[in-house]
């Protein structure tokens, strides 16, 4: 067993061009995942973690660009590889499913040959044998009777069952980190469910790195060691999964936790956070979060450093919560 | 969808019995063809004969009765100049017609979908900015005067390719067509280039608004996830999903190129309908002129009742009725 | 300036173009392809006053200058610069004056339709019903055949001629255009204005022109401005087949058809220069339209 982390991202920066100049969508973010841990990402829409999940599969679609940082995948620094190189990890060491299962997959191709594609374009191997695998992935994945349904198109499946299919078609070739982007919002509740146990079931028994990224801090809480908030592009607090949700540091993950509905008593209103998000391309001076937070002083006008609360603990706030009081 | 097929149907029929009787009509008020039939120096008796003789003395309404059961038992009345059937002087230029027509498509669609799909590959590039530009001067070219600038360039200047005519036909698997000599090949490749020079921009422009809209769904972003490569993504994902709707509108767009062979066929001497009925149309050979007219017409509601059954069965309110599991 | 402020100030189809005028020759793109498009117009109209000769003038066309290569001097010792063609016609003034019968036929059909487009298109949008699905109908199996189909079918049913040519390119343009002006007068008839108008008791003939019209416009500036491009060809086309204008007040196209029997004897000029001329023609007014396409429109532009 290894120590040094399997992903580590560095300082990384990525803007979009717009007309009213750069977006910064992902701004400094430094963030560690280690072999076989689950990490959780969350964060309001437009914070920057769908695009900071996709930065790590090099996936970051013109005219935006990274423009600051490393990602160092397994001790390389992926940031410099090729179109080709990158090919040799996508899908074969790092693997992402998207948010929309009803989107994710051909509508036009049998799921079967979608498989054997995905197989295919890493490994040489035979039809029969690409067989043998695609019905182990989806027993895994708890698709009952994988034969009748290689030959299905994606419209005869219900949502879950494709969101199932995609989850398959990311374990094939049996990756060493799962990049699973709101995987489960799509679905309703009972099937998010059993698909959040199957997969940390599945992360545990394949030692495969998980990072699930999500707007909810429930799902996290149920499948995440560890966490990462993120607020205007960049990561405001960093954690483990149990200290961040009993005593938060930073003002915005208290009303995060705040706001989950499963903390409201019954009959009573739900939290929330007031304001919304600024825009990516007009950050305020000093702390972003500091319009819309009620502990907002002049010290605000600064930008936070990320502060160091104990060896597993980062918040990035200039007079951080002393743990939940 | 039986009932939709049926009102279309008899709608069709409507409108082909309609046209008959405008185009029977409106023809009578053009010219008098007997001067196409007889001898400038004939003697009145003789111009008498000939009127009785071809019905021409009859009133309009009784003349468009004859007409009428005629065409009922296939009968569409006899050509002035060539003194045959109309019908079967039309079966046998067909062929040709249709021969022409069908290069042109496979022209228009080996040249137009490539460059399509590049221009909607790379919206940006410098190479799609030309051809975007191109395009506008494209539609501009009148046609005719291409063809006959091709003639000039690669028959009179290079002498290269024969200026007319239809050349050898060969037979294969019971078909005769000039696709199988040598010298018919010769002879088709001007015609059929020009009838596909206005299509090689519709399908241009089809496959490169399908390949943007495509490329930019989320199972063409799970499939570079999967670290497909490109040339699989656009083989097996891209493809076929663009093609549904370019073979449909080509289904369409058959009609008008059979419509425009009417000026290639001009141009290059070719022996098809549209020279067929260009020449009636100036020697006021009047029941081929109706018989290609009823023809055309009858052959374009037919096409268009085609492609709405398509239509209706392609909607995925249709489809999802009929194909789930 | 945007479309959408142009929309919201104006009260009459007068203002809205004038309107419309400004902000288009604030674009350079625009205003150049304008003054192209206006430069050819003028040749067109100065034809008798700029063309070297007057090539319908058989006084001084003689058989004996027959096709002359271009630069080649005439017997009245005229410079023919494009050439000359079979008859001993010089080509450059033959153009310019076929210039000019090609930009009539387009204009005046082009006229006729819309007249009868936008009586057509208003009635359907603002009296409803079955008179509206009657319309749409016939339009809608009318653009289902290509435009030169018809106008062939047309040519052969009423003869050839310049009036004749003018009918059948108005009977093909109108469809187009009675479906545009209805579309873009139902838009507007679901605006609430609209409905005030309407309380308002004002008269039918009153909220066409002051409500309907003017919001229809813009859109119909560019319509009109593509499909004279597209009847030019059309006419260049019927006149090419020997079906459209006469022979003796030729077109641009019929210039190019008569230089077809020239073609393989080597005189390419007879034909090659009037299908430029034809070619600049409908690639400036395609280019001009499409400029304020993107203007006016500017989501349609990509």
């Amino acid at each position: 067993m290894r120590n040094d982390p399997l992903l580590s991202i560095k300082g990384l920066r990525v803007e979009f061009p717009t007309q009213d100049g750069p977006l910064v969508a992902v701004n400094n973010v430094d963030l560690d995942v280690a072999r076989g841990e689950v990490l959780g990402i969350v964060g309001e829409s437009g914070s920057g973690k769908t695009v900071l999940g996709l930065s790590a599969m090099g996936l970051i679609d013109r005219p935006g660009r990274l423009t600051a940082g490393q990602v160092v995948f397994d001790g390389q620094d992926v940031t410099k590889y090729s179109e080709s190189g990158w090919r040799n990890i996508r899908g074969n060491r790092i693997a992402m499913i998207f948010q929309d299962p009803t989107t994710s997959l051909n509508p036009v191709q049998q799921i079967g040959a979608q498989m054997i594609e995905a197989l295919q374009s890493h490994r040489d191997i035979s039809r029969d044998n690409a067989r043998q695998i695609i019905r182990n992935a989806m027993v895994r994945v708890g698709i009952n009777s994988p034969d009748e349904r290689l030959n299905a198109y994606p419209h005869q499946f219900s949502g879950g069952m494709r969101q199932r299919v995609v989850i398959a078609i990311a374990l094939l070739n049996e990756p060493d980190l799962i990049i699973a982007d709101e995987p489960t919002t799509a679905l309703d509740v009972t099937i998010q469910a059993q698909i959040l146990r199957d997969m940390r079931r599945l992360s545990r028994d394949t030692r495969t790195s998980l990072v699930w990224v999500t707007h909810d801090l429930g799902v996290v809480a149920q499948i995440a060691q560890r966490v990462a908030v993120m607020y205007a592009g960049r990561i405001v607090e960093n954690g483990p999964t149990e200290k961040i949700l009993k005593s938060p540091c930073h003002p915005y993950t208290e009303g995060l936790i705040a706001s989950m509905p499963a903390n409201a008593l019954p009959g009573e209103r739900l939290h929330s956070i007031p304001g919304g998000l600024p825009q990516l391309s007009k950050l305020p001076a000093g702390c972003s979060f500091a319009p819309r937070c009620n502990y907002a002083a002049s010290a605000c006008n600064m930008s936070p450093k990320l502060i160091q609360i104990s060896s597993d603990h980062a918040v990035r706030c200039v007079s951080p919560l002393d743990g939940g009081s | 969808m039986f009932a939709f097929i049926l009102r279309r149907t008899i709608q069709s029929v409507i409108v082909l019995f309609v046209m008959s009787l405008l185009v029977f009509c409106m023809i009578n008020l053009v010219g008098d063809p007997v001067d196409m039939l007889v001898n400038p120096e004939s003697l009145p008796d003789e111009i008498e004969r000939v009127r009785r003789d071809f019905g021409l003395d009859q009133p309009v309404y009784s003349q468009y009765w004859h007409f009428l059961k005629g065409a009922l038992s296939g009968d569409l009345g006899k050509s002035y100049v060539f003194g045959r059937p109309a019908l079967a002087l039309m079966a046998e230029r067909f062929p040709a017609t249709l021969e022409l027509a069908f290069c042109a498509l496979i022209i228009a669609v080996t040249i137009g979908l490539p460059l399509g799909i590049y221009a909607g590959l790379r919206p940006d590039g410098f190479a799609t900015r030309i051809m975007m530009g191109m395009s506008v001067l494209g539609i501009s070219i009148p046609t005719f005067w291409l063809g006959l600038m091709m003639i000039i360039l690669f028959s009179v200047i290079l002498g290269w390719l024969p200026v007319s005519g239809r050349g050898d036909i060969g037979v294969f698997l019971g078909i005769e067509s000039s696709i199988f000599t040598m010298d018919g090949l010769r002879h088709l490749i001007m015609p059929a280039t020009n009838l596909a020079l206005f299509k090689i921009a519709m399908v241009m422009r089809l496959a490169r608004a399908g390949t943007s809209e495509v490329m930019a769904q989320d199972f063409i972003r799970f499939a570079r996830a999967q670290g497909l490569p490109r040339k699989r993504i656009i083989k097996s994902h891209l493809l076929p999903n663009i093609l549904i709707p370019i073979v449909t509108v080509i289904g369409i767009e058959f009609g008008t190129l059979i419509a425009f062979a009417t000026v290639t066929e001009s141009i290059f001497s070719w022996p098809g309908l549209g020279k067929l009925v260009i020449d009636a149309i100036i020697n006021l050979d009047r029941p081929v002129v109706v018989a290609y007219l009823l023809f055309v017409v009858a052959l374009f509601l037919t096409l268009n009742l085609i492609v709405d059954i398509i239509y209706a069965a392609l909607d995925p309110r249709v489809r999802l009725q009929g194909d789930d599991t | 300036m945007n479309a959408k402020d142009t929309r919201a100030a104006v009260s009459s189809p007068l203002a809205a173009l004038s309107k419309c005028a400004n902000a288009l020759w604030s674009r350079p793109s625009v205003s150049i392809s304008g003054l192209f498009v206006l430069l050819i117009a003028a040749l067109a109209v100065l034809a008798p006053l700029v063309a070297p000769t007057n090539p319908y003038d058989l006084a001084t066309v003689s058989i004996l200058d027959g096709r002359l290569p271009p630069g080649q001097k005439m017997l009245d010792g005229t410079v023919a610069l494009l050439g000359t063609d079979g008859a001993g016609r010089d080509v450059l003034s033959a153009i310019l004056w076929g210039l000019r019968t090609s930009l009539i036929v387009a204009i005046s059909s082009a006229t006729i339709a819309l007249t009868v487009g936008l009586t057509v298109g208003l009635a359907a949008a603002f009296y409803g019903g079955r008179l509206d699905a009657f319309l749409m109908r016939i339009v809608d199996i009318q653009l289902s055949f290509p435009a030169i189909l018809v106008a062939l079918v047309l040519l052969a049913l009423l003869g050839k001629g310049i009036d004749k040519v003018i009918i059948a390119l108005a009977i093909v343009q109108w469809a187009v255009y009675a479906r545009t002006i209805r579309a873009a007068a139902m838009v507007e008839r679901r605006k609430e204005y609209f409905e005030a108008a309407t309380c308002l008791e004002l008269s039918n003939g009153r909220i066409i022109w002051k409500h309907l019209l003017p919001n229809s416009v813009s859109s119909l500036i560019v319509l009109a401005t593509l499909q004279t491009a597209h009847s030019i060809t059309i006419e260049a086309t019927l006149s090419f087949l020997g079906v459209g204008v006469p022979i003796t007040e030729p077109s641009l196209g019929s210039l190019i058809s008569n230089g077809f029997d020239f073609i393989l004897s080597g005189a390419y000029w007879i034909t090659f220069f009037p299908g430029i001329m034809l070619l600049a023609t409908v690639a400036a007014i395609n280019i001009f339209g499409d400029q304020l396409r993107t203007i006016i429109n500017p989501r349609l532009s990509r």
